[in-house]
C-alpha cells in the first residue's frame, strides 16, 4: 500500500513538472574583473626562490629555500599550511641535485606527507621514466612471459581433466611439447629483452659515470651477441624464403647479410645454394639466347643465300617465306600473335608451344604463360587451381594444409593431427558455409586476371562468362559500385537488376562520403554521389547532406558537454566560462543546458545548447549565441587546458588526447589572434570534452591488476568442462613496433 | 601505565593506517595556487635546462609535449588564469626568464633575447645571467637568420653557376662565428644550443651542395662528401641516424640516376661504379636498420628493401650482390 502511494506520488510529481523554458538572462556572464591580490611574505619568498633556482646557483637556491621555509612556517606552529612546501623543495632540488642525483631527491620528496595528489602522480611518473628502471621492467616482463608459458601449458590440460582425466597424460605431453617447440622457435633475443638491451645502452650513454653503468657492460655484451644471432637467423630465414620463391640473387643477398652478423655453416650452405641456383639460371638464360630448336639434328635454320627470304619473313609480305622450312614457324608465330584477342590465335599458339621441333615453341610458351598478354589463360588457370583448392578445403578441412616450414613444423603437425582429424569431420558445416565464405586469395587473383581480360578481349561469349563471374565476385564481397560498372558494360543486362544494383552502389558511395572526416572532401564526395545516382534514395540523401554542409558554418567545433561542465566547476564558474548557474540547476523551468553543452565555433563565438522551450531533455536543443571578450576567451582556454592537465594526473582514465588543430586554435585564442580562423580544411579543429560519466557510465569497467585470471571452458565436442587459472602475460609496450623484425 | 596488549597494538596500528588511508590528499591553499603553479613549472623547467638536447631528444613532460614548449604554454596559461594574483609583478622577472629559457630551446632566439632583457630589468637576482643570455641569443639569432647562400639576388634574366668556393667561404665564416660562441659559452647549457646550431649549419651546407649537384662539376661526389661530413661530425647527435639516412638516400638516388643515364644493357654502364653506389647505400641503410628502438630503423628497413629490389632488377651480368 505504502509503495503504491509512493509510486503514485512520484508519477504525480513528474506529471506536474513545469515545462522547460529558455533562460531569462544571458547564458554566459560578461567579462568578470577580479580585484588584484596583494602578495604576502610567502608569495615574495616563493618568488625569490623561483628566481634563485633560475640562476642555477646552488648556494643562492639553498639560501632562498631556507628563507621560504622560515617564512611559510611563521605563525603556524612550525606547520606549513600553504601546501607550497613540497613544490618549493622540488624547485630547489632541480638545482641542488642535478642529473641522476635528482632521482634520490625526488624519492625523498615523495616521502613528505604534504605532497598533493597531482604533484605526487607527476613526480612518480618522472621517477618511472628512467632507462635502468625501464630495462628492469622489460626483463621482468620477459621472465613472466617465460613462466606464464609453461604454467598455462600445464594448467589448461590439468583443469580440463576435471571431468575426464583419461586423456590427461596425452594432453599434458602435447602441451609441453608445444612449449618446447615455441622455445626452439623463439629468437635468441626476444622482443622484451631487445627492449631491455636498448634501454641499457641508452643508460650507459646518458650516464657513463654512473656506478651502475660499469655493471651493465657484461650483460650488454651477452645480449648484443644474442642480438647478432637473432639478426643472423632472421636474415637466413629471408634467404630461405627467397630461395623457395625462386629468387636466388635475393637469397644470396640475405645470406650475405646473415654473414655480416655471424659466420656460420648455415650461411655457407645458403650461399652455396644461392650460387648454384644463380648458375643454373645463367645457364638457362644462355641457352635461351641461342637460336636453336630442341631438335639439334635439324638443319641450321638460316643458310647463305636466304637473306632475302628472311627479310621478307620479317616484313611478312612474301608468301614464299612460309615455304622455307626454317621460317615457316616464324611466319606462323607472327600471324597468330598479330590478332591476340582472337581465341583461335591462342589455340594455335598452344599448338606451337607443344611442338618440340619448332624454334618458336619457347616464345609461344612465354606468351602463353604471360598473365598480362594472356589474361584469359591466366584467369582459367587460376580458376582451375581455385576449384581444386576449394574442393580440398571442403573435403579435408584442416588436414588439407601440410606442416609449416618453420623449425619443427613436422612435429607440430603431428601434435595437431588429432585436432585436425576432428576438424576434418566437420565437412557438412564447411559445405553449408561455403556460399558465405569471404573471398579467398585465389579468387582475388582471378579477379585481377578477369579485369585485365575484359579490358583487352572482344565482347564474345567467353568475355561474358568472365564478366558474369566477376560481377558475382564483386556482389559477394559487397562492392556494389564495382558490380554496377560491370553490369552497365553488358548491353543486355536486366534493367530491374541494374536498378537494384544502382541503389546498392549509391548506398555504398553514400557510406564512404559520410565517413569522410574532412569537411571539404565530404562535400565533394556527397555532391558526386548526388550527381552520379540522382534517382536513388541515397543520391537524394547525399544531395540533402551536401546542401546542409554548404550552409553549415565552417571553422572549429570544440564542444564542452554538459557532463564535462558539471564535473569541472572550475571551467564552468566565474573564473572560467562563467555559465549562468540556472543552466545547471536541473530545473527546466528556468532554462537548462542541453547534453550537447557549449560549442566554440570560431572567432570568439559560442553556441550554447539549451533544452528547447516546452520540450524535454531528449528533444533537439535550442541554440543560443554568445560572444566572449578577448580576455575572457584567453582565460577560459587557459582554464580548460590546465584542468585537463590536472585531470589527466588525477585519473588515469582521463588521459590527455592529442589534437594538433585544437591546440593551434587554443594558442591563437590565448594570444588574442581570434579574429580570423585558419580557413584551410585541414586546420579545422574538432574536439569534444566529455565528462567521465558520459564516457564510462556510472561504473567503470577496470582491467584487473592481478596477472592471473580464472578460465571456465566447456567443449560440446567431447562434453567436457574445465576450470583452470591462467597467467596473463603483460601487454607489449607501445614502442614494441620499433624492435620488431 | 599498562602497555597495550599485542592485539590491541595491532588494532591501534590498523586504525591509524585506516585513518591515514582515508585522509584526503593534502591540498594547496587556494590563496597560494598561483605561486604553486609558478614553482611547479619552474621546477620542471629547471630540471631540464641542463639537458644535452644536442645528443638526446628533448624531454617530454606529463602532457607528453616537448618540455620547453609545454613550459612556455603553461606559463602563458598561468598569466591568464592568475592575472589578478600576479598583477603585483612579484613573479614577472622569474616568468620572463623562464619563458626566455624555453624560447631559446625552441629556436626563437629573438623572442628569447627580448624576454631575457625584460627579466634583467625586473629581477635583480637574474640580471647578470639574463643579460649574458640575451647577448648570446642575439648572436644566435643573427647566425640562424643569416641569408641562405642560394638566395643572393641575381640580375634579371642572367643565370650564373654558383661558386663552390664562395659558398664554402660563407659557410666557414658562419661556422667560425658559432665555434667562437661555443668557446665563449663555456660549461653552460648554452653549449648544447650552440652545438645544435652548428649541426644545423652543417646540414644547411650539405643540403646546399645536394641541391646543386646537377649544376656543379662532380656535384654528386661533392654532395656525398658533404653528407658524409655531417654524419661523421655529428655521430653523437640525436639526429645521427637521420644524417645516415640522408646519406644512404643520396647513394640510392645516385644509383637510380646512374641506371637512368646509363641503362645496364648499354655499353656505357660500368658495373664497378654501380656496385659502389649500391653497396654504399645498402650498407648505410643496414647500419640504421640495426638501431633498435628508433623510428629511423623502420624507415631504413623499408627503404633498404625497396633499394635492393631496384638493384636486383638490374641484370645479373651487370650487377651481382
Amino acid at each position: 500500500m505504502r509503495v503504491g502511494c509512493l509510486v503514485f506520488a512520484a508519477v504525480g510529481a513528474l506529471a506536474c513538472q513545469s515545462p522547460a523554458a529558455l533562460p531569462s538572462g544571458a547564458p554566459i556572464g560578461g567579462t568578470p574583473r577580479f580585484a588584484p591580490v596583494v602578495p604576502d611574505a610567502i608569495d615574495h619568498a616563493a618568488a625569490d626562490l623561483a628566481a634563485a633556482a633560475l640562476t642555477g646557483d646552488p648556494a643562492q637556491t639553498a639560501a632562498a629555500l631556507g628563507r621560504f621555509e622560515n617564512t611559510s612556517t611563521l605563525g603556524a606552529s612550525e606547520h606549513d599550511t600553504t601546501g607550497l612546501g613540497a613544490l618549493a623543495e622540488e624547485t630547489a632540488n632541480a638545482v641542488l641535485f642535478p642529473g641522476r642525483a635528482g632521482r634520490d631527491a625526488t624519492a625523498r620528496l615523495l616521502e613528505r606527507p604534504d605532497v598533493d595528489a597531482a604533484t605526487r602522480e607527476r613526480l612518480e611518473r618522472t621517477l618511472a621514466d628512467d632507462p635502468l628502471l625501464l630495462a628492469e621492467a622489460r626483463l621482468r616482463d620477459a621472465r613472466f612471459v617465460d613462466v606464464a608459458r609453461v604454467f598455462n601449458a600445464v594448467s589448461a590440460p590439468v583443469g580440463r581433466s576435471i571431468s575426464n582425466a583419461t586423456l590427461l597424460p596425452y594432453s599434458l605431453g602435447r602441451a609441453l611439447a608445444r612449449v618446447a617447440i615455441d622455445v626452439a622457435r623463439e629468437d635468441p633475443l626476444p622482443l622484451r629483452r631487445r627492449q631491455a638491451l636498448a634501454h641499457w645502452k641508452e643508460f650507459r650513454r646518458r650516464y657513463p659515470d654512473a656506478a651502475e653503468a660499469a655493471d651493465l657492460d657484461a650483460e650488454i655484451a651477452d645480449y648484443q651477441q644474442a642480438w647478432h644471432e637473432t639478426q643472423h637467423d632472421r636474415a637466413l630465414g629471408l634467404a630461405d624464403d627467397a630461395h623457395d620463391d625462386g629468387r636466388p640473387r635475393a637469397a644470396r643477398l640475405y645470406a650475405l647479410r646473415a654473414q655480416r652478423h655471424q659466420a656460420s655453416e648455415e650461411v655457407r650452405d645458403a650461399l652455396d645454394r644461392a650460387d648454384a641456383a644463380i648458375d643454373r639460371q645463367d645457364r638457362e638464360r644462355a641457352h635461351a639466347l641461342t637460336f636453336e630448336a630442341a631438335d639439334a639434328a635439324r638443319e641450321p635454320p638460316f643458310v647463305a643465300g636466304e637473306r632475302e627470304a628472311v627479310l621478307a619473313a620479317l616484313g611478312a609480305k612474301t608468301p614464299e617465306a612460309a615455304e622455307i622450312p626454317a621460317l615457316a614457324d616464324v611466319v606462323s608465330f607472327r600471324a597468330t600473335t598479330r590478332d591476340r584477342d582472337a581465341s583461335e590465335s591462342w589455340e594455335q599458339l598452344t599448338a606451337l608451344a607443344t611442338d618440340d621441333t619448332s624454334v618458336m615453341a619457347r616464345h609461344a610458351t612465354a606468351l602463353l604463360q604471360d598473365p598480362v598478354r594472356n589474361a584469359r589463360g591466366a584467369f582459367e588457370a587460376e580458376r582451375t587451381l581455385e576449384r581444386r583448392r576449394t574442393a580440398t578445403y571442403v573435403l579435408l578441412g584442416p588436414l588439407a594444409s601440410g606442416p609449416s616450414d618453420a623449425p619443427l613444423g613436422a612435429l607440430e603437425y603431428l601434435l595437431d593431427l588429432p585436432s585436425r582429424v576432428q576438424g576434418a569431420s566437420l565437412l557438412p558445416f564447411r559445405l553449408v558455409g561455403l556460399p558465405w565464405r569471404d573471398p579467398t586469395r585465389g579468387e582475388r587473383r582471378m579477379a585481377v586476371h578477369a579485369r585485365r581480360a575484359l579490358e583487352t578481349a572482344r565482347d564474345d561469349a567467353e568475355a561474358r562468362r568472365i564478366r558474369a563471374w566477376l560481377l558475382d565476385f564483386e556482389s559477394r564481397r559487397g562492392n556494389a559500385i564495382g558490380a554496377l560498372r560491370l553490369a552497365e558494360a553488358q548491353p543486355d543486362f536486366d534493367e530491374a537488376e541494374l536498378d537494384a544494383l544502382r541503389d546498392q552502389a549509391a548506398e555504398q558511395a553514400l557510406g564512404v562520403a559520410r565517413a569522410e572526416q574532412r569537411r571539404d572532401l565530404r562535400g565533394t564526395l556527397l555532391t558526386t554521389v548526388a550527381r552520379s545516382y540522382p534517382e536513388s534514395r541515397a543520391g537524394a540523401e547525399a544531395g540533402r547532406l551536401a546542401r546542409e554542409l554548404a550552409l553549415e558554418r565552417g571553422g572549429p567545433e570544440i564542444r564542452l558537454s554538459r557532463g564535462f561542465l558539471l564535473e569541472n566547476p572550475g571551467v564552468t564558474g566565474p573564473r572560467g566560462l562563467d555559465l549562468a548557474p540556472a543552466l545547471l540547476d536541473e530545473r527546466l523551468d528556468n532554462g537548462e543546458l542541453h547534453t550537447q553543452g557549449v560549442v566554440f565555433v570560431g572567432g570568439r563565438d559560442l553556441l550554447v545548447h539549451v533544452v528547447a522551450a516546452g520540450e524535454d531533455e531528449d528533444a533537439e536543443p535550442e541554440t543560443l549565441n554568445a560572444r566572449l571578450s578577448k580576455e575572457h576567451l584567453g582565460r577560459l582556454v587557459a582554464r580548460l587546458e590546465e584542468t585537463s592537465f590536472r585531470n589527466s594526473l588525477l585519473d588515469t582514465d582521463d588521459a590527455l588526447e592529442a589534437n594538433p588543430q585544437r591546440d593551434v586554435w587554443f594558442e591563437r585564442a590565448r594570444l588574442g589572434l581570434d579574429e580570423r580562423d585558419d580557413a584551410k580544411p585541414g586546420s579545422e579543429a574538432r574536439f569534444d570534452y566529455r565528462g567521465m560519466r558520459e564516457r564510462y557510465g556510472m561504473v567503470r569497467s577496470r582491467e584487473s591488476i592481478l596477472p592471473v585470471e580464472l578460465v571456465l571452458q566447456g567443449s560440446l565436442a567431447d562434453l567436457t568442462l574445465g576450470a583452470f587459472p591462467r597467467l596473463r602475460p603483460p601487454r607489449e609496450t607501445p614502442d614494441a613496433v620499433l624492435y620488431r623484425e | 601505565m599498562k602497555a597495550p596488549a599485542p592485539l590491541g597494538r595491532i588494532v591501534l596500528a590498523g586504525v591509524a593506517w585506516l585513518a591515514l588511508a582515508c585522509a584526503g590528499s593534502p591540498e594547496i591553499d587556494p590563496r597560494y595556487r598561483p605561486a604553486a603553479s609558478v614553482l611547479e613549472i619552474i621546477a620542471v623547467l629547471e630540471r631540464h635546462v641542463p639537458d644535452d638536447t644536442y645528443r638526446f631528444p628533448p624531454a617530454r613532460d606529463f602532457t607528453e609535449r616537448n618540455v620547453y614548449r609545454s613550459t612556455l604554454l603553461r606559463l602563458e596559461n598561468l598569466e591568464r588564469l592568475h592575472e589578478s594574483a600576479l598583477r603585483a609583478g612579484h613573479f614577472d622577472g622569474a616568468i620572463a626568464f623562464a619563458k626566455a629559457r624555453s624560447l631559446e630551446r625552441l629556436r626563437a632566439f629573438d623572442l628569447a633575447a627580448i624576454a631575457y632583457r625584460r627579466a634583467a630589468e625586473l629581477e635583480p637576482t637574474l640580471s647578470a645571467e639574463a643579460q649574458r643570455s640575451a647577448a648570446l641569443c642575439d648572436d644566435l639569432h643573427a647566425a640562424a637568420t643569416a641569408p641562405d647562400f642560394l638566395a643572393t639576388p641575381a640580375s634579371a634574366g642572367v643565370v650564373t653557376l654558383p661558386s663552390v668556393e664562395a659558398a664554402l667561404d660563407a659557410f666557414e665564416t658562419r661556422a667560425e662565428a658559432l665555434e667562437q660562441l661555443l668557446a665563449d659559452a663555456g660549461d653552460t647549457h648554452h653549449r648544447h644550443v650552440i652545438r645544435e646550431e652548428i649541426e644545423r649549419l652543417d646540414l644547411t651546407r650539405a643540403r646546399h651542395f645536394r641541391r646543386l649537384r646537377d649544376w656543379i662539376p662532380d656535384g654528386g661526389v661533392r654532395a656525398a662528401g658533404e653528407l658524409e661530413r655531417v654524419a661523421l661530425r655529428h655521430q653523437e647527435s640525436k639526429f645521427a641516424a637521420r644524417h645516415l639516412l640522408a646519406l644512404a638516400d643520396l647513394y640510392a638516388d645516385l644509383a637510380v640516376e646512374y641506371v637512368e643515364a646509363h641503362p645496364p644493357e648499354g655499353l656505357r654502364f660500368d658495373p664497378g661504379d654501380f656496385r659502389d653506389l649500391v653497396e654504399s647505400g645498402a650498407r648505410i641503410y643496414e647500419m640504421v636498420a640495426a638501431r633498435d628502438g628508433t623510428p629511423e630503423r623502420i624507415e631504413a628497413r623499408r627503404r633498404l628493401e625497396a633499394f635492393l629490389a631496384f638493384s636486383l632488377s638490374v641484370d645479373r651480368d651487370r650487377f651481382a650482390p
